[in-house]
């Protein structure tokens, strides 16, 4: 996939609902614009172009990050801190997107500049409604600043 | 010396003094009546001795027997008042009672030598009788003269010792009273002292102590009565001193342990945190993949299964989402009990309002009515006491659905300091058998096909009033209705 034409970057270590969700974004023909990382560091890698990412250039963001927060080495929430702090990238919209109710987690990311935070629903029905909503609405309705 | 001993001491001293005092006055008033009786027998001897030169006239006059014998009588009167007077041996007054006997023993001679010559005496008178007898009575004159005078000095003698004895017992009266007022005020002076000065140390200290300050010794080293006090006060101090240590070792300890329980606690519960955060992230997954998988069985292999393979499904699918819903209660419910409560006055009746007409607006196709009673104000965290009116009156709800006409009512009062409050439904009720097991954690008195739910609502009730300090029960009977009790302690 050509990494520079990526408009979803989908931040995901679980197998299932990565393909889950890239089934409902398929559906909205939003699929073929996703890249998927399956870790915290694979996603830093990513945004800030470096590491097996080094090719990429720092300034072809994506429309939206799409964070899950338990993450194998580095977690959503350091993911989170880094892409905000940074003045190269604190403009990408980030989504959170997890499966955690609890209540530190969402204060922490919206403490961070978090844009969104949405929790998964376990009700399939419900998660393809929410999915297809937030994929439609970063991708075709927001204008980012770049 | 003991304050007992200086009373004694101070008490032998001042009966000594009386006593001495007490017989010098006997002695000076014997001496003082003894110089007062010489006296008095001094001018007897004068007044006899005048009364002899009459009498020695009187015979000169009479010249008879009579005359004479009542010269004699006089004498021997004059010689008892001689005898009578007591003279110390080598003093003045000896000397003239010797003068005055020598004298009295002189003029007797001289009358019988009178009475002699005047028995010689004829009818005429001769005249170296006559001569004789003017002799004699001039040397009875002349003696009985020196008598008069060694009378009169023994009298002026006697008034003066009178007179000093006198001077002498005021003067001694005075310094005697003196020396024992001195002995009484100096005795006074240095009790006082060696009591009320300790005495005021004591309750000094006793104050200081009071105040909490235990190293507070009372310094006083007195070896009397005050000092044994003082020393049996310092000992009772010391010994409160050494419970009070012994007391903060006790609490010191304890604290420690408080601290080690508290560390072993939040340890536990930071655990129990992680361990619900794992059930809460973790375990949705998995659910969420079972469903979303038969999805997409049925979406794009649903061409290949018969009717029951998709009924089967479905109810793969049902089982999913129920246990999400009893993934969430079990959190909502185990995070109770970790939620810091920020108590408040609570308006209840607004609340069951609030409540109630959220749930109606829940489920618009039920006709629902709620009656208010009279609610008395709570004390408590208004988000949790909501919870509480949510749970019950849901519950209130969903077990009268089978009902016609709904009536749900609520109520409470003051009663014994705490607030009693009610939900009372006209639904299906149950056996009072089983009202124990209502408020437990997964608890169901009800097939989830009558009566859909988790059993957590009355268990997350339960724990809620606990945590305010007060009381849930139930009353109810089956399809007759329920009545669900909670407390809430005053403020």
């Amino acid at each position: 996939m050509n990494s520079s034409k990526v408009e979803i970057l989908l931040v995901e270590d679980n197998p299932t609902d990565v393909e889950l969700t890239l089934r409902v974004l398929k559906k909205h023909n939003l699929a073929n614009k996703v890249h998927v990382v399956r870790d915290g560091a694979e996603a830093l890698d990513f945004i800030f172009a470096t590491g097996s990412y080094k090719d990429r250039k720092i300034d072809q963001k994506p429309k939206v990050v799409l964070l899950d927060l338990k993450l194998p080495k580095v977690d959503g929430l350091e993911v989170l801190r880094k892409v905000k702090s940074d003045e190269r990238t604190k403009d990408i919209p980030v989504v959170v997107l997890t499966s955690s109710k609890e209540e530190q987690d969402k204060i922490k990311s919206y403490r961070l500049g978090v844009n969104s935070y949405i929790v998964k629903p376990v009700d399939f029905g419900q998660f393809t409604e929410a999915v297809s909503e937030l994929g439609l609405y970063w991708v075709l309705l927001n204008e980012p600043p770049y | 010396m003991t304050i007992k001993a200086k009373f004694q001491i101070t008490t032998i001293i001042v009966a000594g003094l009386v006593s001495v005092v007490g017989v010098f006055i006997f002695f000076t008033n014997q001496r003082l009546s003894e110089a007062i009786e010489t006296e008095s027998t001094a001018d007897k001897i004068v007044k006899g001795v005048f009364e002899l030169n009459i009498l020695t006239n009187d015979y000169l006059l009479f010249r008879n027997q009579r005359s004479s014998d009542q010269w004699w009588s006089r004498y021997d009167s004059t010689a008892r008042l001689l005898i009578e007077v007591k003279a110390s041996e080598g003093s003045k007054e000896q000397e003239i009672m010797d003068s005055l006997r020598k004298d009295h023993k002189s003029i007797a001679t001289t009358f019988s030598q009178l009475v002699t010559v005047v028995g010689r005496e004829g009818p005429g008178k001769d005249v170296a009788f006559q001569e004789l007898e003017e002799t004699l009575v001039s040397q009875l004159l002349v003696t009985s003269q020196a008598m008069v005078s060694s009378a009169s000095i023994l009298a002026e003698e006697s008034v003066q010792e009178v007179t000093g004895y006198q001077q002498q017992l005021r003067s001694f009266t005075v310094t005697a009273i003196f020396i024992l007022a001195l002995v009484m005020v100096v005795n006074l002076l240095s009790t006082m002292n060696s009591i009320l000065k300790p005495i005021i140390k004591l309750q000094q200290g006793t104050e200081i102590i009071g105040k909490g300050n235990l190293k507070h010794r009372v310094e006083i080293k007195s070896k009397d009565e005050i000092g044994e006090l003082a020393a049996a006060f310092n000992q009772m101090t010391e010994r409160r001193q050494q419970t009070e240590k012994a007391l903060q070792k006790a609490h010191d300890e304890l604290e420690i342990r408080v601290a080690e329980r508290t560390a072993e606690l939040e340890a536990a519960n930071k655990e129990l945190e992680a361990f619900s955060y794992s059930v809460s992230h973790d375990l949705r997954t998995p659910l969420r993949a079972i469903d979303g998988f038969s999805q997409v069985l049925l979406e794009d292999h649903g061409d290949r299964l018969d009717k029951e393979g998709e009924r089967v499904l479905n109810v793969v699918r049902d089982n999913t989402v129920r246990m999400g819903e009893l993934i969430d209660d079990l959190l909502t419910f185990s995070r109770l009990g970790r939620k810091g409560m920020e108590k408040k006055d609570i308006n209840m009746e607004k609340l069951a309002k609030d409540v109630f007409e959220k749930l109606k607006d829940a489920a618009p196709e039920r006709k629902l009515k709620m009656k208010i009673n009279t609610l008395p104000p709570a004390w408590g965290d208004e988000s949790l006491i909501r919870e509480v009116l949510a749970n019950l009156l849901s519950n209130a709800i969903k077990f009268s659905k089978n009902e016609k006409s709904v009536v749900i009512e609520v109520g409470g009062k003051l009663e014994n300091n705490e607030n009693i409050y009610y939900v009372k439904d006209n639904g299906v009720g149950f056996d009072m058998k089983y009202r124990d097991k209502l408020f437990g954690v997964f608890q169901r008195l009800h097939s989830q096909e009558e009566f859909k739910g988790t059993g957590v609502g009355l268990a997350i009730v339960q724990r809620i009033i606990h945590r305010h300090g007060g009381r849930v029960w139930a009353e109810g009977k089956i399809n007759k209705g329920a009545t669900f009790y909670f407390t809430l302690p005053l403020r």
